[in-house]
C-alpha cells in the first residue's frame, strides 16, 4: 500500500515536472523567436528611404503569365510603422495609380489611393489586410514592413536550406483582419535574412510559400532579395516578383508621403 | 477650334523621346445606344464616337513640371461633343512646405459617391458623364501651405467655364433646346469675373475634413426661357459658399457627410449629401469584395433645385472582382422620396491584356411625377460600351530606379 502510494506520488512529481518543464520550454521558444525577430529588425534598421522598381509576373494555373510594373518607396519611421508609396506603371490603365500606407504598430494603417483620371485623393479602408494585391498571389499584409510587435513568436530549432545554417521560427500575426494563423520562416544564422517563409491560413492548412533569393547587400548593411517568389497551394496559382534596382541614395522625406502631395507623384 | 486640334497633333506628333518628356495617350471608340422614342422627332437612337486624349508630363528643374493634358472627341451626331478641350495645362512648382499651380487645372473636393456637391471649382462635363465625374479645366492660380496635420488653400480663378449643353440631333437633351450662346451673367465682368476660394483641410487620427469658402461665378446655370418661349439659356448668377466635408474611417466603414451653404444674390438654402460606404472583403473565401453606398441627398430649395437630389436616397453595390483583368461594376439607383422616381446607372469595366480596358454603362430613368427634375429624361434610357487602349512614351523606370 505504502509503495503504490509512492509510486502514484512520484508519478505525480513527474507529471508535474514535465508540464513545469515544457511551460518553461515554452517560454524559451518564445523568447528566443522574439530575440530572432529582434535581431532581424535591428539588421534592418537604419535604411532611412528607399525606392524599387518592381515587375511582377502574375502565373495562372494554367501556366499563362500576366506582367504588371510598379515603383515602391519606403520611408522608415523611427520608434513607428514605416510608410510606403506604391506606383503602378502598368497597367497602362491604372499607370499613375498610387496607394499610401502609414504604417503603425499600435493601430490599424492608414491609407489613401489616388486615382489619376478623377484627380480624387480617396481615404480607404486598411482592413483589406487579407486581400489580393493586384489579382496577384500577395496579400496586402505580404506586402507590409516586418515590425516586430505584430506578431507572437515561437522558435522552432535549427534547420538548414541550401546548405545553409537557418533559424526556424513560427510567429502569430497580433494585428487585425489577418488571413493567417502562423507564419513559419526559415532565417539565415549568419545574416538574419528571411529565406522561406510558410503561410498558414484560417483553419491552419497550408495555404501559401514565399521564397527569396538572389540577395544582395547594398550601402554595406542591407540585404535586399532581387527576387520573392509567392506560390499558392491551394489555388495552383503563384507570383513572382523581380526586384529591377534598389535605391537607397533617395532623399525622401516625411513630407513626400503625406496623403495631400499624392497628385504630385511621379 | 482648328487652332487647338493644330495644337493637339502638333504635340502628337512631337519626338516625344527626344524632348525626353512622358507622354501617355488613349484612344477610346464609344457606342450609345437608346431605347425609347425620342422626344424630339430628330433625335438619335445611336451614337458612336471616338475619343482621344493625350498627357505630357515634363519636368522642369528638380522642383517644377509641366503638366498637359488634352482631350478630344468626334462625335457623329453631337456637334457639341466634336471638340478639343484643355482639362489641365499647367506649371506646378513644388516647395518644401508648399506648393504653387498655375494654368488650367482639375481639382477634386468631396467624399461621397453619389453626387459632387461640395467640388465647386471644375465646371462639370454632363456630355461626357452625366453624373459630374469628368469636367473641364480650370483656370487658375492655386497656392497650398502644408502646416503639420492642416493644409490651407488658396484659388484665384480669373476665367469662367460655362457649362456645356447636348446639341440636336443628340439624346439627353431638355424639352426645350438651351441656347449656349446667349448666355447671361450677373456679374458684368460675365467670364472674366474674378472667382475666389480659400480652403483648409485636416486629417487626425480616424477623420479626415475640409472646410472652405467660394465667391464668384456659380458654375451651375439658372435655366431660363427665352422672350419668345422657343429656347432656354443659361444664367450665371454671383454666389458665396460655405461647405464643409468629412470622413470617419473606422474598420471596413467609410463614414461621409457633405454640406454647403450658398448665398446667390437671393434665396439661400442649404444641402447636404451624407451616408456610409461599408466594405464586405473576401466575400465566400473568394478574391471578390462587395462594398454598399447608403448615401441622403438633400436640398433646402426642393422643387427648385437645380439639381435632382432635392430628397433622394441613394443605393448602390460596388463589386471588384480582385482578378487578372481588373473587372469591377458599381450599380446604383436614386430613389426620389418625394415623388417617387428612380434613377439608375451601372458603370462596369475590365481590362484585355496590359493595354485595353472594356466598359459597359446603363442608364435608365423612371420618373412617376412631372415635378421630379429627371422627368425630361423619362425616354432616354441607354448603354453605352467602349474600349480604350492606352499608350505611352516613357522614362524606362525600371532600368532606372529613381524617374
Amino acid at each position: 500500500m505504502k509503495r503504490i502510494a509512492r509510486i502514484v506520488l512520484s508519478g505525480a512529481f513527474f507529471l508535474a515536472g514535465l508540464t513545469l518543464g515544457s511551460a518553461v520550454a515554452e517560454e524559451d521558444a518564445a523568447a528566443r523567436g522574439l530575440e530572432i525577430a529582434q535581431e532581424r529588425k535591428a539588421r534592418d534598421t537604419g535604411w532611412d528611404a528607399t525606392e524599387a522598381a518592381v515587375e511582377m509576373t502574375l502565373y495562372s494555373r494554367g501556366g499563362s503569365e500576366t506582367v504588371r510594373q510598379l515603383r515602391i518607396r519606403s520611408l522608415e519611421v523611427p520608434d513607428s510603422g514605416s510608410k510606403s508609396l506604391i506606383i503602378f506603371d502598368l497597367p497602362s490603365d491604372v499607370r499613375g495609380t498610387v496607394v499610401l500606407t502609414h504604417s503603425h504598430i499600435e493601430r490599424p494603417d492608414d491609407q489613401w489611393i489616388f486615382l489619376p483620371s478623377i484627380r480624387r485623393v480617396k481615404r480607404v479602408s486598411s482592413s483589406n489586410q487579407s486581400g489580393a494585391f493586384m489579382g496577384s498571389e500577395f496579400a496586402f499584409e505580404d506586402l507590409s514592413s516586418f515590425e516586430v510587435e505584430k506578431y507572437d513568436y515561437e522558435y522552432l530549432g535549427e534547420d538548414e536550406l541550401d546548405g545553409m545554417a537557418m533559424y526556424k521560427v513560427a510567429s502569430t500575426p497580433l494585428y487585425s483582419h489577418s488571413g493567417y494563423t502562423r507564419l513559419i520562416t526559415w532565417i539565415d544564422q549568419e545574416h538574419y535574412r528571411p529565406w522561406k517563409t510558410e503561410f498558414y491560413d484560417r483553419r491552419g492548412e497550408l495555404l501559401k510559400t514565399l521564397t527569396a533569393s538572389g540577395f544582395s547587400l547594398y550601402e554595406d548593411r542591407f540585404w535586399r532579395a532581387s527576387v520573392s517568389y509567392m506560390e499558392n497551394h491551394q489555388t495552383g496559382r503563384s507570383t513572382k516578383l523581380e526586384f529591377k534596382e534598389y535605391d537607397f541614395n533617395v532623399s525622401y522625406r516625411e513630407a513626400d508621403f503625406r496623403h495631400n502631395v499624392l497628385n504630385r507623384v511621379n | 477650334m482648328r487652332f487647338a486640334i493644330g495644337v493637339l497633333v502638333g504635340l502628337w506628333l512631337l519626338p516625344t523621346s527626344v524632348m525626353a518628356l512622358d507622354f501617355r495617350g488613349e484612344i477610346g471608340v464609344e457606342h450609345r445606344q437608346f431605347f425609347r422614342t425620342p422626344i424630339y422627332d430628330d433625335a438619335r437612337d445611336e451614337q458612336p464616337s471616338i475619343a482621344l486624349q493625350g498627357q505630357w508630363f515634363l519636368p522642369w528643374g528638380e522642383r517644377s513640371n509641366f503638366d498637359l493634358t488634352v482631350f478630344g472627341r468626334l462625335d457623329a451626331v453631337d456637334s457639341e461633343r466634336r471638340r478639343v478641350d484643355l482639362r489641365e495645362a499647367k506649371w506646378v512648382y513644388m516647395g518644401d512646405s508648399w506648393d504653387f499651380t498655375a494654368g488650367y487645372a482639375l481639382v477634386y473636393w468631396g467624399v461621397v459617391e453619389s453626387q459632387r456637391l461640395v467640388d465647386v471649382i471644375n465646371q462639370r462635363d454632363p456630355l461626357e458623364d452625366i453624373t459630374g465625374n469628368v469636367r473641364l479645366g480650370q483656370p487658375m492660380l492655386h497656392g497650398r501651405y502644408f502646416a503639420g496635420a492642416v493644409t490651407y488653400e488658396a484659388f484665384v480663378m480669373p476665367w469662367f467655364r460655362e457649362r456645356p449643353f447636348a446639341s440636336s440631333p443628340a439624346r439627353l437633351r431638355l424639352p426645350l433646346e438651351v441656347d449656349t450662346g446667349q448666355a447671361e451673367y450677373e456679374s458684368s465682368q460675365e467670364r472674366r469675373h474674378i472667382d475666389l476660394a480659400l480652403r483648409s483641410t485636416f486629417t487626425l487620427g480616424t477623420w479626415d475634413a475640409g472646410l472652405h469658402v467660394f465667391r464668384g461665378t456659380n458654375r451651375e446655370p439658372e435655366l431660363r426661357l427665352s422672350e419668345g418661349q422657343d429656347f432656354l439659356f443659361p444664367f450665371y448668377e454671383q454666389m458665396t459658399q460655405f461647405g464643409v466635408d468629412i470622413q470617419r474611417t473606422v474598420g471596413s466603414t467609410l463614414w461621409k457627410f457633405e454640406g454647403i451653404y450658398r448665398s446667390p444674390r437671393e434665396d439661400s438654402y442649404f444641402a447636404y449629401a451624407a451616408g456610409l460606404e461599408h466594405a464586405f472583403y473576401q466575400v465566400f473565401e473568394s478574391n471578390i469584395d462587395v462594398s454598399i453606398l447608403l448615401e441622403h441627398n438633400w436640398d433646402e430649395r426642393g422643387d427648385d433645385a437645380t439639381t435632382p437630389y432635392q430628397n433622394d436616397l441613394f443605393t448602390g453595390v460596388r463589386i471588384v472582382m480582385g482578378d487578372v483583368a481588373g473587372t469591377e461594376a458599381l450599380i446604383g439607383v436614386y430613389n426620389d422620396l418625394d415623388y417617387g422616381g428612380r434613377f439608375g446607372r451601372l458603370q462596369a469595366s475590365r481590362r484585355f491584356g496590359n493595354n485595353l480596358r472594356g466598359i459597359a454603362e446603363a442608364y435608365w430613368f423612371s420618373p412617376r411625377k412631372e415635378e421630379d427634375a429627371i422627368y425630361p429624361y423619362r425616354r432616354e434610357d441607354h448603354i453605352i460600351v467602349g474600349l480604350d487602349y492606352f499608350f505611352e512614351v516613357q522614362h524606362d523606370h525600371y532600368k532606372r530606379a529613381t524617374g
